[in-house]
C-alpha cells in the first residue's frame, strides 16, 4: 500500500562516530626518530563519551605508540584532534589506526553498539 | 498531486524521501521506477530507477532525492512502477517543502513587491442624496400635512395625557427607590442577625462539656484465703493460758 | 571650514567597520558509524534471551555512511558474551548473525549480502558503493541444561567496525 506523507521538516536522530583522515600520513616530529600524525574525531553518540586509540599491524597485533591519553574524552557533538607519536622502527609495521568507543558499565542499561573506525596508513 | 501537496500557492518542494521493500527471488531481474511527472506530462520533475537484478528480496531501500525548491505548480502525478518478477511492499514517499508567504506580495507590507492599495476617489455628485428624492419629500409633506389638521382640543388632551404619564413614571421611580432602601435595610438586619448567631455558636463551642464517664478500677487484688499460722499456734496458746491464769488468780480463793 | 571638519569627523565616527569571518571545512573520504537502533533481549522462556521480534526482542541496527567507494569494509560482530549479567548457573550458548536491512543505492549495494564473508560471529562486507547501508544484528543466548536465567540486568555489545582498505 502506498503512503504519501507531507511534512514540513524531517528530524532524524542518529548516534554517529567519525574519524578522519581515512589515509593518514606520518610526518617528522620535533623529537629525533619519532614520527607523528594527527587524527580528527567527531562524536555524535550521546551514549558514548570515551574513545580508545590503537595502532595495529597487518595482522591486527597492537603496536606501541604514544599519545596524550589513550582513552580520550570526546563530548557529544564535539571535535577532538589527537596527535599520535610512534617510533620510526614501529612506523614501518603500522598499518591501521583505530578509534573504538568505550561504554562505561554504569551507562550500559541495555544492549548497545560499540563502534570502531580504522584508518589506514599508506606510506 | 493537488490532494497531496498543501494549498498555499507559495509552496516549494526541496526534498523527496522514499522507502520500499522489494520482494523477489535472488536470481530474478526486477526494476523499480519512482518519481513525479511535471504538470503537463512532458517530462519528470524527478525520477529514480532502482535495479534489483541479482539482489535478494526483503532488503529495503531508503533514499533521499534533493530538489532545487520546485514550485508546487510544476508537480504533476506521482508514479511507482516495477518491471520484472517481484512486488513492492511498504512503500512510503515523503515530500519536504517550505511555504513562502510572500509569493503573493500583497500578503504583508514587509514582502518585497508589496504595492500599497490605492484609495479610490469618489465623486460626491454621483452619490445618492435622499433630500433630492421627490418621493421622499412627498412622504414628508404628507406627515406635516396630517399634523396641521389636528384640532387644538386634541392637542390639549394629548398634553394632559402626557403629564399624567410622566407623573406615573415618576411615582414608579420613587417607589423603586423606596423598595431598594427597604431591601437594603432588611439585608443589613439579616447580616446582623447572622453575626449574632455566629457569636452564639462560638460561645456554645467554648462552653462545650466533654463527658468524662466513670473510670472503673481495673486493678483488683484477690485476697484469697488467709490460713492460720500453725507456727504461731504455740505462742497464742501460751499467751492465752497466761491470760486465763491471771484472771483466775483474782478469783481463786485464798 | 570648521563646520565641514566637524561634519567629516562625525561621519567618520559612524563609519561601519567590516570584518570577514571564514568558515573552514574539508571534504574527504570518511566512514561514519551510527547507531540506528539499540537492541533489546526478549525472554520467551526461562532459559532463552533473544533479539527476535517475535519473541519480544528488538534487533540491533547499525548504519554505515561511506563517502568514497571501495575505500572501506564493514565488520559487524554479534555478541558472544554478556557485558553485564548476574552470576550465571551454567554455560551459555550464543548464536548471532548480521544481515543487510536496507540500502540507499539498490544498484551498487544489491550484492553486499551475497558477497559477504562470515567467520565466527563476524560478518564482513566490502563497501563498494557510496551511500548508506543498514545492518541488522540478531543475537540469542541459551542457558545450558535449560536452566533459568537468574533475574537481573543483561547487556551485550554488538561491535561495528569500519576499516579502511
Amino acid at each position: 500500500m502506498k503512503r504519501i506523507l507531507l511534512i514540513l521538516m524531517m528530524v532524524g536522530i542518529a548516534h554517529a562516530h567519525e574519524m578522519i583522515p581515512t589515509y593518514p600520513k606520518w610526518s617528522s616530529s620535533h623529537v629525533e626518530n619519532i614520527s607523528k600524525t594527527t587524527m580528527e574525531m567527531f562524536n555524535k553518540r550521546q551514549d558514548v563519551e570515551w574513545y580508545e586509540i590503537g595502532i595495529f599491524d597487518k595482522d591486527w597485533k597492537p603496536i606501541p605508540f604514544v599519545t596524550s591519553y589513550k582513552i580520550i574524552k570526546v563530548e557529544y557533538l564535539g571535535h577532538v584532534n589527537v596527535e599520535v607519536f610512534i617510533n620510526d622502527q614501529d612506523k614501518k609495521r603500522a598499518v591501521y589506526i583505530c578509534s573504538k568507543s568505550k561504554i562505561r558499565k554504569q551507562d550500559l542499561v541495555r544492549t548497545a553498539i560499540s563502534s570502531r573506525i580504522c584508518s589506514k596508513f599508506t606510506d | 498531486m493537488d490532494s497531496v501537496l498543501p494549498d498555499p500557492s507559495g509552496t516549494s518542494i526541496n526534498n523527496v524521501f522514499y522507502t520500499y521493500t522489494p520482494l523477489k527471488e535472488t536470481s530474478a531481474d526486477f526494476t523499480v521506477d519512482i518519481g513525479n511527472w511535471n504538470a503537463n506530462k512532458s517530462g519528470y520533475v524527478w525520477k529514480e530507477t532502482d535495479v534489483w537484478d541479482g539482489a535478494p528480496g526483503g532488503i529495503a531501500i531508503i533514499k533521499n532525492v534533493p530538489l532545487p525548491y520546485v514550485h508546487r505548480s510544476t508537480f504533476g502525478e506521482g508514479f511507482l512502477e516495477s518491471t520484472g518478477n517481484g512486488t513492492v511492499t511498504d512503500a512510503t514517499v515523503i515530500y519536504t517543502y517550505k511555504v513562502d508567504p510572500c509569493y503573493n506580495p500583497q500578503f504583508d507590507p514587509a514582502c518585497p513587491g508589496f504595492v500599497p492599495p490605492k484609495v479610490e476617489e469618489v465623486d460626491l455628485d454621483t452619490l445618492y442624496d435622499a433630500t433630492d428624492d421627490i418621493q421622499v419629500s412627498e412622504v414628508d409633506s404628507e406627515e406635516v400635512y396630517d399634523d396641521e389638521e389636528k384640532s387644538d382640543k386634541d392637542s390639549e388632551k394629548e398634553e394632559e395625557e402626557e403629564k399624567e404619564k410622566s407623573k406615573e413614571r415618576l411615582e414608579k421611580a420613587m417607589s423603586a427607590v423606596d423598595n431598594s432602601a427597604l431591601f437594603a435595610e432588611s439585608f443589613a438586619q439579616s447580616l446582623m442577625l447572622q453575626q449574632m448567631n455566629n457569636a452564639v455558636n462560638v460561645n456554645t463551642y467554648l462552653n462545650k462539656t466533654i463527658p468524662g464517664g466513670v473510670y472503673q478500677e481495673t486493678v483488683q487484688l484477690d485476697g484469697g484465703k488467709l490460713p492460720d499460722n500453725r507456727n504461731g499456734q504455740r505462742m497464742n496458746w501460751s499467751t492465752q493460758r497466761l491470760h486465763e491464769e491471771m484472771i483466775r488468780m483474782q478469783y481463786e480463793g485464798k | 571650514m570648521l563646520k565641514a571638519l566637524l561634519a567629516s569627523i562625525i561621519t567618520l565616527s559612524f563609519a561601519a567597520v567590516a570584518e570577514n569571518t571564514s568558515i573552514n571545512g574539508t571534504v574527504q573520504s570518511r566512514c561514519i558509524i551510527s547507531t540506528d537502533t539499540e537492541g533489546t533481549y526478549g525472554n520467551p522462556n526461562a532459559y532463552t534471551l533473544t533479539t527476535s521480534p517475535t519473541d519480544g526482542g528488538v534487533l540491533a541496527v547499525t548504519r554505515f555512511d561511506v563517502t568514497l567507494a571501495d575505500a572501506y569494509y564493514a565488520q559487524v560482530t554479534a555478541p558472544s558474551e554478556f557485558s553485564t549479567a548476574p552470576a550465571l548457573p551454567d554455560v551459555v550458548t550464543w548464536t548471532g548473525d548480521t544481515e543487510v536491512q536496507a540500502v540507499s543505492d539498490a544498484t551498487g549495494m544489491a550484492d553486499y549480502e551475497t558477497n559477504k564473508v562470515e567467520f565466527d560471529y563476524t560478518d564482513k562486507y566490502d563497501l563498494t558503493a557510496t551511500g548508506s547501508v543498514w545492518f541488522k544484528t540478531s543475537s540469542a543466548a541459551v542457558m545450558g541444561g535449560s536452566k533459568a536465567f537468574p533475574g537481573g540486568n543483561y547487556t551485550a555489545l554488538v561491535v561495528a567496525e569500519c576499516v579502511a582498505q
